[in-house]
């Protein structure tokens, strides 16, 4: 089914190739993830989730499968490297108030950020297409640089070798990457548009719901109700690679159904409690944009060596918490923390279920990416309708 | 989620810059100062409130997020914070500090922490950068900045 489309779609010539062997039979709501050491040239990556996504100019079978895009279930819509795009697709820009380019802005807590303008594509994950979507082309060489209040004196995401990705898939809990606090405010913090036609520099501006980056899947004509990320369990402590599946849709197909899943209801700002010891984490959340387990532990020691931000205990950790949802439901999880320090040092592998660090905030634990591993874990999306009920909510 | 913004008028008054740690406190300039107001923009600076050991000067950003000054009597910035849907500028809110920060962030990611929240935890500075997009929550000082009884876990809750 995949490769009918693709070539359907004109193949396109992609950033490279993809990056794990076709499946025989694909569900149509299903795509292949991985995680593995990332695109070429693109550093040390662990713990990071990777999806092909196809782009292709609206109304055309003009098209291009980008590989290696970050699945990061923390933040919202799509935003590929401009240098990994190809010209010729000739994407249609969105305008600002002024009729002059729409420039989104992204920040990330790790003090990097990400700037460019917004163009529309039809989005195809799978066989699934999001139609007429905006995305970001990030780091676009005709675009100026970031104004300061979006930089913040960060680092500007403009290759793979710093992003550690060809682009980033963001597929939270809500529909827009900023909401209605854009639509009605010109100084939003998140979308620009240039001050003049050789946009050398740019301003704030509005965006409407309809123009801001979008989550895909309520997009979708149908299984738009949320996502259901499958991913096995590691057979060791430390592995190359893990494959698993993106499944689109919950309870609309019988791949996606939740069975005896426990569904945790979210705050509108889409946190869920962590109950650890005597300690109690309000803002806790699911993130595969993270590459660990993240939370202040009374017991387990930092890293004081150059593994900066990681646990480095000296014996397996075991670790035993309790989710709770703004619905009072709860769910027992159990983990295990080792020395980072001594996975980081074969760095052939990229698969680490035991990698964990300091949070520096008691109030919040960050379920990142080795929390899926040998889970299905489903999350539905704010206002859409499911047999788990209506989204934000996370289920697993 | 966010208050609405109401005070946008205000905000063409007066436009308080950001304040760095190790500087003096936010306040509100002439509005002849306007032409030169950050990107960031605040809505308005709070009065100062605080104890006699330091003063605590709210300023809600127009962009949404709020952030919270922290100064000695002698009028010294020694810690910030802040929560809200984006991130302030923390070049400006760490003024002299914001190299150091910056040097660590970029270690971690080149050691494969990327993405992730950040701790910054040495002699000079003390940054924690948490959340997520539309909800950020962080703060940092100078610990030699501290006022003498002062605990710094009590300014910041």
């Amino acid at each position: 089914m995949l490769a009918v489309l693709l070539s359907a779609c004109g193949g396109g010539g992609g950033a490279a190739t993809p990056s794990t062997p076709p499946v025989a039979v694909t569900p149509s709501n299903a795509v292949s993830i991985v995680v593995d050491s990332g695109p070429a040239g693109a550093g040390y990556n662990v713990n990071r989730l990777y999806v092909d996504v196809t782009i292709c100019r609206t109304v055309s079978n003009d098209c291009q499968t980008i590989d290696h895009v970050l699945v990061d279930t923390g933040s919202i819509g799509l935003r590929l490297l401009s240098s990994v795009v190809r010209p010729t697709l000739n994407l249609s820009r969105l305008t600002g108030s002024a009729g002059l380019p729409l420039l989104s802005c992204v920040q990330f807590v790790d003090n990097t950020f990400a700037w460019g303008p917004v163009v529309l594509a039809d989005v195809m994950l799978g066989g699934k297409t999001a139609s007429n979507m905006p995305i970001q082309l990030v780091a676009d060489p005709t675009i100026g640089n970031a104004p300061a209040s979006c930089a913040i004196g960060g680092t500007a995401m403009t290759t793979a070798a710093n992003l550690g990705a060809n682009g980033i898939l963001g597929l939270g809990l809500f529909k827009e990457d900023c909401g209605t606090d854009c639509a009605g405010s010109t100084h939003n913090g998140s979308y620009y548009t240039c001050s003049s036609a050789s946009c050398a520099s740019s301003v704030g501006v509005k965006a409407s719901l309809a123009q801001q980056l979008k989550n895909p899947v309520p997009l979708f004509a149908t299984d738009n109700n949320g996502v259901l990320i499958d991913l096995p369990a590691p057979a060791s402590s430390s592995a190359t690679t893990l494959a698993g599946s993106l499944i689109f849709g919950i309870g609309t197909q019988a791949n996606n159904q939740p069975g005896s899943a426990v569904v945790l209801t979210t705050s509108a700002t889409g946190y869920f409690t962590t109950l650890l010891g005597t300690q109690s984490m309000s803002n806790s959340f699911l993130d595969t944009g993270s590459n660990g387990f993240f939370f202040d532990s009374r017991s387990i020691p930092a890293c004081l060596d150059s593994s900066l931000g990681f646990y480095c205990p000296s014996t397996l950790t075991p670790v035993s918490a309790t989710l709770v949802g703004a619905n009072g439901l709860r769910r027992a999880v159990s983990f295990s923390v080792a020395d980072a320090s001594t996975m980081f040092g074969d760095a052939s592998k990229t698969v680490f279920p035991n990698l964990a660090g300091p949070m520096g905030d008691a109030s919040s634990f960050d379920w990142g990416l080795p929390f899926y591993y040998g889970r299905r874990v489903l999350m539905g999306v704010e206002g859409q309708p499911s047999n788990l009920g209506i989204g934000p909510y996370y289920a697993f | 989620m966010m208050a609405p913004l109401l005070g946008l008028s205000l905000a063409i008054a007066a436009a308080p810059a950001l304040a760095a740690l190790g500087q003096a406190p936010s306040v509100a300039p002439p509005s002849s100062a306007l032409s030169s107001a950050p990107a960031a923009r605040a809505l308005a600076a709070s009065p100062a409130a605080g104890t006699s050991l330091y003063t605590s000067h709210p300023l809600q950003l127009e962009n949404g997020t709020l952030v919270q000054e922290y100064a000695t009597p002698a009028g010294l910035v020694f810690a910030v914070s802040w929560r809200g849907p984006v991130l302030p500028d923390l070049s400006l809110l760490l003024g002299e500090f914001f190299g150091g920060y910056k040097l660590e962030t970029d270690q971690a990611r080149a050691l494969g922490k990327r993405g992730s929240i950040v701790n910054v935890v040495n002699r000079k500075l003390i940054v924690r950068s948490t959340g997520r997009m539309r909800s950020f929550a962080g703060y940092a000082y100078a610990p030699e900045l501290i006022p003498a009884g002062v605990n710094i876990h009590d300014v910041l809750q």
